[in-house]
C-alpha cells in the first residue's frame, strides 16, 4: 500500500492534522477557503463552464445589447451584446492570473532577499538589501505603478510588471523582521556550531519558521494585487479591450450607469467576493501559525 | 484539543499571620489555584465547583465592585516575572504611586502628591533598595531583575493588609539576591502580621521562609505539614521522590528522579492522579481519590492510601 | 607534573568584550583554565559573571577579543564559521533553554539526525534510522514514541534529552553544558543529570559544566571554578572547594544556597551573609571587583587587582586576604 504511506509521511512531516484543526476552528476561514477554491476553479474552468465563451473575446452581438438580466443572459449584456456573466467569470481568470504572476515573481525575490538580509544582519549585505528595498517602498505604490504603466504601452502584462516592481520590498521587509528575530535563537546557533552551511540554515532552519506571516500575506495580497490591477485597468493603463478584466469592465460600465447597472455592478461584486474570500482565507492561515508559541 | 481538567479538588487554608508555602512542580496547578482566588483566570477557564472563603467572603460569587474592593484592600499578589509585572512606559514613581493611591490605605486628610511620594519612598526603603530616590525616578528597564522584583514586593507590601500571595517571586533572581529578598519578605511579613502564601518549586526557598507547607500534584494537595516535619519526614511517595531528587551539598550524587510524566489533563488518571508513577500503587489507588487526612497526631496530613485509614 | 599535551582544552588569557550602545561590556577578562580528558570541569557564577559567554567563546559562537583557546593542542580561537568542519564534530553544546534550542518546525528525528547528515555519518536510510534510534535510547527516550514528535509536544526534560542526543550524535570529545537543567523541575533535573553522568562514562566525554547551582555542582564536577564579573576568583578540586572555600564571594555564594537538611546547613559558611548588588559589567569596580560587597575589603582591594595564589595543591584563590 504505497500511496497511503506517502500520505502518512506528508501528514507527519507537515503536521497537517494539527494545522487543519487550528484552521477549521473558525467558520469564516472555511468560508474563505471555499470562496478561494471556487474562484480558482472558475478561473481555470472558465472556457468550459461559461454559457458564451466566445463573448470573452472580440465579438459583437448588437442585437442583444443592453439586455437586463434574464434567463438567457443571467447577468445581462453589455453595450456590445456580450454576456456579462461569461465575461465576469473570465474576469476571474485574468484577475487571478495577474495575482499569480505578480506573486510568483515578487514572493521568491522578496523572501530570499529578506532571508539573506536577516541572516547577515548587521553586515553590509543587510544594509545593501534593505536600503534598496527602502527606495522602492518610499515611492507611493499607485504613483509608481501609474508612472511605469504610463511610460510603457498600456497592457495587462505591463501592468503586472509595474505592480511587481513596487510589491517585492514588502516581502523583503516582512521576511527580514522574522528572520533577524530568529537569527540568534539557540537552535540556529546549534546548527551553526554543528557545521551546517549558511545556505541550509537559511532555508531549512529559518525559513520554515517564517512561513506564518509570509503565507498570510500572500493570501491577503491576492486581494490587493487584484484591486491594484483593477485600479490600473479602470484608468485605462492595464488590460485593454476586449480583454474581460474586471476593472476594465467596471470602468466601462460606468458610462452606462445607472440605466444598464448590471454591466458594472456584477464585475464589482465579483472583485469584492474574491478579495473577501482571500482575506478570510488569510485570517485562517494566520490562525494556523499564531499558536506556534511554545 | 479538549477540556483540561486542571484542578481536582484543592483543599487548603491559611490563618491570620500564618506563612504557608505551596510546593509543586510545573503543571501541578498552583498558579491556577492562586489565580482562582483572585479571579484572574483566563477567559476560557471554568470553575466547576468548590468554594473559596476569604475573611468570610465567598470569593467565587462576589460581585465585581466588592471583588475589586477586596483585591485593592486586602489581597495582593506578587507575580513571577517582575519584567512583565511592571508597565515599561511608566516610571516607578507612577506605578507605585497609583497602587498606593488606589489602595485606600492613606489615612487622614487629603491625598497629596507629596504624601504619595513619601509613602512610595518608605515602601522602597523597606525593601532595602539602594538609592530609593533614583529608583523612584527610573523606568523599569533601567533596573536590574533583582531590583525590579523588589519594587514589586514593595508595591505589594505597601498596601497589603491581610493576605499576600507570592507566585515564584525569586525564581528569576541570582542566588545571592534571592537569599536577600526572601529574608526581607519574611521579616516584613512578620513585622506587619500579614499572612502569606508563597508558591515555589525551589524547595530550599520554602523551607527557610514558611511555617506550613502544602505539596501539590496533579491539581490537588497531596500533603500538608509544618515545615520542619515535612522536610524531615515526608510521607507521600511523591514528596519523598521530590526531596530525594534535590542535589545535596553533601555530595551524595543524583537520585533516579520520579519516573513517568505529569498527568495529561485532558484525560487524567482515575483515582489518585499520581498512581501511574507510584511504586506503591494498589488497586484502590486507581479507583478512588484519597483525601487529605491526618496521618498522625502532629497535624501532618497526607492524601495517600498508604496512610488513609479506610 | 601533568604533561601539557594531554590537556583536552586549554584556555589562556581569554578576554571577550562586547561593544554596545551603553559602553563596552566586559564579559570575560583574562581567564585561564584547562580541562583534562574525561573530567567534568565546573564553572559557577551568577548573572554577569561571564560563565555562559565563556562556553560560547569556546564553541566559536563569539570570537575572542584576545587570548587563546587550544583544543587538543590546536589553536581554535576563531569564530565557528572559520573553523574546519572536522573540528565541529568534536565539540558540542547543550543550551540552557530547552524551548528555543530545538527548531519548532522539525521532528525529533530531524533534530537528532541533523549532525549525522551534516557529517555524513550514516549512509542510507536504514542506517540513519538505526542510529537515530540508538541516540534516543541513549537518552532514555523510547524511539518509537518520540521520533515523530515535535518539540511543542515534549516537556522541558524531554526537550533537553533530545538536545543531549543531538550533542552526542557525532561522538564529540568535549560537550559544553550551559545550565542544562536550570529551566527544569527538580525531579526531572535528577533524571537528566543521571543520563549525563552515565553518558560521560560510556562515551568517555569531557564536560564543561556551567551553572549557578552549587548543590548541583557539588555532585557533578571534579574541579570547580567560580567566576565573578568576568574573572575567575577561585578554583579547586570539588571536595576541597566545598570543604575550604576561601574567597569571600565563594563563601557568600555558599551561604546563600537554599538547602533542605540540617546536615547541609552545617556545611555552609556561617559568618558571612550575602549583601549588595552585582555591579555593572560595563564599569566594573577598580581593583578587586568584589570589593564593593566584601565585608573584609581593605584599602589595597580598592586599587589593586589580586592575582592567583596557590593556597593548597591545585587550590588557587585571587584575593588579597591570601597574601596577608
Amino acid at each position: 500500500m504505497r500511496i497511503p504511506e506517502i500520505m502518512r509521511k506528508i501528514f507527519v512531516k507537515y503536521d497537517v492534522k494539527r494545522k487543519w484543526y487550528r484552521f477549521s476552528r473558525s467558520s469564516l476561514s472555511k468560508v474563505g477557503l471555499v470562496i478561494a477554491l471556487a474562484s480558482v476553479f472558475l478561473a481555470l474552468a472558465a472556457p468550459y463552464v461559461t454559457p458564451y465563451p466566445k463573448h470573452a473575446g472580440l465579438v459583437t452581438n448588437f442585437k442583444d445589447k443592453f439586455e437586463p438580466p434574464n434567463l438567457s443572459y443571467l447577468f445581462g449584456t453589455d453595450e456590445l451584446g456580450r454576456d456579462v456573466l461569461t465575461r465576469t467569470i473570465f474576469g476571474f481568470q485574468y484577475s487571478l492570473m495577474m495575482a499569480a504572476v505578480v506573486l510568483a515573481l515578487v514572493v521568491p525575490l522578496g523572501v530570499i532577499s529578506g532571508l539573506i538580509a536577516g541572516y547577515y544582519r548587521g553586515t553590509w549585505i543587510d544594509t545593501l538589501i534593505m536600503r534598496v528595498s527602502d527606495v522602492f517602498i518610499a515611492v507611493p505604490p499607485l504613483v509608481l505603478a501609474l508612472s511605469i504603466a504610463a511610460v510603457l504601452t498600456p497592457s495587462l502584462f505591463n501592468a503586472m510588471m509595474a505592480v511587481s516592481l513596487m510589491w517585492w520590498p514588502w516581502y523583503t521587509r516582512l521576511t527580514y523582521n522574522a528572520a533577524s528575530g530568529l537569527r540568534n535563537e539557540y537552535f540556529v546557533q546549534a546548527s551553526e556550531v554543528m557545521g551546517v552551511s549558511p545556505l541550509r540554515i537559511i532555508f531549512s532552519e529559518i525559513l520554515p519558521n517564517c512561513l506564518g506571516p509570509i503565507l498570510t500575506k500572500i493570501t491577503l495580497d491576492v486581494g490587493w494585487v487584484i484591486l491594484l490591477g483593477s485600479a490600473l485597468s479602470y484608468v485605462g493603463l492595464g488590460a485593454q479591450p476586449p480583454t474581460p478584466d474586471l476593472g476594465t469592465m467596471v470602468a466601462n460600465g460606468g458610462n452606462y450607469m445607472p440605466d444598464a447597472w448590471w454591466i458594472s455592478i456584477f464585475p464589482a461584486i465579483a472583485i469584492s467576493i474574491i478579495i473577501l474570500g482571500f482575506n478570510l482565507l488569510g485570517d485562517g492561515i494566520r490562525d494556523i501559525f499564531v499558536e506556534e508559541a511554545r | 484539543m479538549g477540556k483540561l481538567k486542571v484542578l481536582n479538588g484543592v483543599d487548603f487554608s491559611v490563618n491570620k499571620g500564618e506563612k504557608v508555602g505551596i510546593i509543586g512542580e510545573s503543571g501541578c496547578g498552583k498558579t491556577t489555584t492562586m489565580k482562582s482566588i483572585l479571579r484572574i483566570l483566563a477567559t476560557n477557564a471554568v470553575v466547576e465547583g468548590g468554594e473559596i472563603r476569604f475573611r468570610g467572603h465567598e470569593m467565587l460569587s462576589l460581585d465585581k465592585k466588592k471583588l475589586n474592593e477586596v483585591r485593592r484592600k486586602n489581597l495582593t499578589m506578587i507575580f513571577q516575572d517582575p519584567t512583565s509585572a511592571l508597565n515599561p512606559v511608566f516610571k516607578v514613581a507612577s506605578i507605585l504611586g497609583d497602587v498606593i493611591k488606589s489602595s485606600g490605605n492613606i489615612d487622614g486628610g487629603k491625598v497629596t502628591k507629596q504624601l504619595v511620594r513619601e509613602k512610595s519612598l518608605d515602601a522602597l526603603k523597606e525593601v532595602s533598595l539602594p538609592d530609593p530616590e533614583r529608583v523612584l525616578d527610573s523606568y523599569p528597564f533601567q533596573l536590574s531583575g533583582g531590583m525590579r522584583q523588589r519594587v514589586c514586593i514593595a508595591m505589594s507590601l505597601a498596601t497589603a493588609k491581610d493576605l499576600l500571595i507570592a507566585d515564584e517571586p525569586t525564581t528569576n533572581l541570582d542566588v545571592t539576591i534571592q537569599d536577600q529578598v526572601l529574608r526581607l519578605m519574611k521579616d516584613l511579613v512578620n513585622k506587619k502580621n500579614l499572612s502569606i502564601i508563597l508558591i515555589s518549586h525551589a524547595l530550599g526557598a520554602i523551607r527557610n521562609t514558611v511555617d506550613t507547607v502544602y505539596v501539590m500534584y496533579g491539581g490537588c494537595m497531596i500533603e500538608a505539614a509544618a515545615t520542619g516535619r515535612l522536610f524531615s519526614n515526608p510521607m507521600h511517595p511523591y514528596t519523598q521522590g521530590l526531596l530525594k531528587s534535590v542535589p545535596k551539598l553533601t555530595g551524595a550524587g543524583f537520585s533516579e528522579g520520579i519516573q513517568g510524566r505529569i498527568p495529561d489533563y485532558i484525560d487524567p488518571p482515575t483515582g489518585c492522579r499520581f498512581h501511574p508513577r507510584c511504586e506503591y500503587a494498589f488497586e484502590i489507588c486507581k479507583k478512588e481519590k484519597p483525601r487529605l487526612l491526618k496521618a498522625n497526631a502532629d497535624n501532618h496530613r497526607v492524601a495517600c492510601w498508604l496512610h488513609n485509614k479506610r | 607534573m601533568m604533561d601539557k599535551s594531554e590537556d583536552l582544552l586549554v584556555v589562556q588569557n581569554l578576554t571577550k568584550h562586547f561593544k554596545t550602545s551603553f559602553g563596552v561590556v566586559r564579559a570575560i577578562d583574562d581567564t585561564n583554565f584547562t580541562i583534562k580528558p574525561g573530567e567534568t570541569f565546573g564553572l559557577v557564577g551568577e548573572s554577569g559573571s561571564g560563565k555562559s559567554t565563556t562556553g560560547f567563546v569556546i564553541m566559536g559562537i563569539y570570537t575572542p577579543t584576545s587570548g587563546k583557546i587550544l583544543f587538543k593542542g590546536q589553536d581554535i580561537s576563531v569564530h565557528t564559521k572559520k573553523r574546519p568542519k572536522y573540528l565541529k564534530k568534536d565539540l558540542a553544546i547543550v543550551f540552557q533553554d530547552p524551548a528555543s534550542s530545538l527548531n519548532p518546525t522539525k521532528t525529533v528525528r530531524d533534530v537528532v539526525g541533523q549532525p549525522l547528515k551534516v557529517h555524513g555519518l550514516a549512509k542510507g536510510h536504514d542506517e540513519y534510522e538505526k542510529r537515530v534510534s540508538e541516540l534516543l535510547d541513549a537518552v532514555e527516550l523510547p524511539p518509537g514514541d518520540f521520533k515523530n514528535r515535535r518539540p511543542r509536544d515534549l516537556g522541558g526534560g524531554e526537550r533537553q534529552a533530545v538536545a543531549i542526543a543531538r550533542a552526542i550524535a557525532t561522538n564529540p570529545s568535549l560537550i559544553v553544558l550551559d545550565e542544562p537543567t536550570s529551566a527544569l523541575d527538580v525531579s526531572i533535573q535528577a533524571k537528566i543529570m543521571k543520563v549525563l553522568m552515565r553518558l560521560q562514562k560510556e562515551l568517555n566525554l569531557s564536560y564543561l559544566f556551567i551553572t549557578h547551582d552549587l548543590s548541583l555542582m557539588r555532585n557533578v564536577s571534579s574541579r570547580v571554578a567560580i567566576m565573578y564579573l568576568a574573572k575567575i576568583v577561585e578554583f579547586a578540586p570539588t571536595a576541597v572547594f566545598f570543604q575550604n572555600p576561601l574567597h569571600p564571594y565563594t563563601q557568600m555564594l555558599l551561604s546563600s544556597v537554599p538547602v533542605l537538611t540540617d546536615e547541609e546547613e552545617k556545611l555552609k559558611p556561617q559568618e558571612i551573609v550575602s549583601t549588595g548588588e552585582v555591579p555593572s559589567a560595563i564599569n566594573p569596580p577598580p581593583g578587586c571587583r568584589f570589593h564593593t560587597r566584601c565585608p573584609f575589603a581593605m584599602e589595597t582591594c580598592k586599587v589593586n587587582e589580586p592575582t592567583f595564589v596557590m593556597v593548597e595543591p591545585d587550590h588557587y584563590v585571587a584575593c588579597h586576604l591570601m597574601t596577608k
